[in-house]
């Protein structure tokens, strides 16, 4: 989860370099759409797989391209989900980007959606109400090592520290609302660079 | 089956489900795993519309089919709308991010530093697992009641720190022991 330090200060060019050949959306539509068959583990694992498949196999991008579109990747949203967005809009402009996005989210939504039906279908047939019993605990620890994984790397000091435990009191002693927490957290992200700029010398 | 009947919630009741997701899909920072807590407050006690255990089985779909965790958002539109509902909520999730993502690729070149955005952004990582790790405790309270529980949770938690096992593979181990200890 940590943002890799790309240095975007200089880069020039802008739209689809003319020495590549053109990607066609049918082509973008296939690969996106076997990027998000085989895309389990979320999140950084899949973008290593867009990284195999769209730079180091096809070359649609160069390295460094695909490293400031992964670092855009990370303001919002999922970051799969983002990289794909840029390596579409790279090479077909919104069209690409639309194309890109929806054939890699296209797999895992279908799924989903099957599994749902059925989900809710037998939800209360007694075997798969006790099976799922089983996997209630399992998803507890699945939340608890992705909170730890994401912390590696970026607790150090006292003020992420400081905003873990301000964000989980509201959260949990509180109950705040979850999307007014985001919003405050924008707030004082944006305030506290506004500060820390004050204070360097120019 | 009513449920895939999309029309079940009827038209209104799509709007709002629209506008719930891409309220959330706004405030979608900082990668998927953020979306769990904020589907939790929204979904299960602010609105009321799935229980904790429905949400908890969620997150274990969303782990064992590919694609990114936030695809979560599609099994809870599904559960208030059907197949349309499902559609609907990962469009509108995933809509605000989308928008930007394109306005930042077209201005890309022309962007000349990132560091405002990127020294804003710090602020989300830490504050996330405080939310992740609140809604952890909200769903497991519940759920961890007694030994067998507990130890389950725990061998699930070394088995992905300590030996890296597949979360996919501790969801089919868990409902495999569930599945025995329930007959």
């Amino acid at each position: 989860m940590t943002a890799p330090k790309v240095e975007v200060a200089g880069v020039e060019t802008s739209g689809a370099p003319s020495d590549r050949p053109p990607v066609g959306l049918p082509e973008l539509a296939r690969v996106f759409f076997m990027i998000g068959l085989s895309g389990f583990g979320g999140g950084m694992a899949i973008v290593t797989l867009i990284q195999q498949e769209c730079v180091e196999r096809r070359r649609w991008l160069d390295g460094q391209e695909f490293a400031h579109g992964v670092a855009f990747g990370q303001f919002v949203g999922a970051f799969a989900v983002n990289t794909t967005t840029f390596v579409g809009y790279r090479a077909r402009g919104l069209a690409g980007a639309a194309v890109a996005a929806g054939a890699f989210l296209a797999p895992g939504v279908a799924l989903i959606i099957v599994l749902s039906a059925a989900y809710f279908h037998f939800q209360h047939v007694p075997a798969l109400k006790s099976a799922l019993a089983g996997i209630g605990p399992v998803v507890v620890a699945v939340l608890v090592v992705a909170s730890y994984r994401m912390g590696r790397g970026f607790m150090s000091g006292v003020e992420p520290w400081a905003l873990l435990v301000i964000a989980f009191a509201l959260a949990y002693a509180l109950s705040a609302p979850v999307i007014l927490i985001v919003v405050g957290l924008g707030v004082y992200g944006a305030g506290r660079y506004l500060v820390l700029r004050r204070g360097e010398p120019t | 089956m009513s449920r895939s009947l999309a029309f079940g919630i009827g038209l209104g009741g799509l709007a709002q489900l629209g506008w719930v997701f891409l309220k959330v899909g706004f405030v979608f920072f900082g990668g998927g795993f953020l979306l769990i807590p904020l589907l939790h407050r929204e979904l299960i006690q602010n609105l009321h519309w799935m229980s904790q255990k429905e949400f908890v089985d969620g997150v274990a779909l969303s782990q064992l089919t590919p694609g990114p965790v936030a695809i979560l958002a599609t099994f809870c539109g599904f559960q208030r709308g059907g197949a349309v509902g499902a559609v609907l909520a990962t469009v509108c999730v995933f809509a605000p991010a989308f928008a930007l993502m394109c306005f930042l690729t077209h201005v890309y070149g022309r962007v000349r530093d990132l560091a405002p955005v990127r020294s804003a952004m710090q602020v989300f990582p830490p504050a996330i697992i405080g939310l992740l790790l609140a809604a952890a405790l909200d769903v497991g309270r519940p759920i961890l009641t007694g030994p067998v529980p507990v130890i389950m949770g725990l061998v699930s938690l070394i088995a992905m720190m300590r030996f890296n096992v597949n979360p996919a593979l501790l969801i089919l181990g868990g409902a495999l022991v569930g599945l025995f200890a329930g007959r």
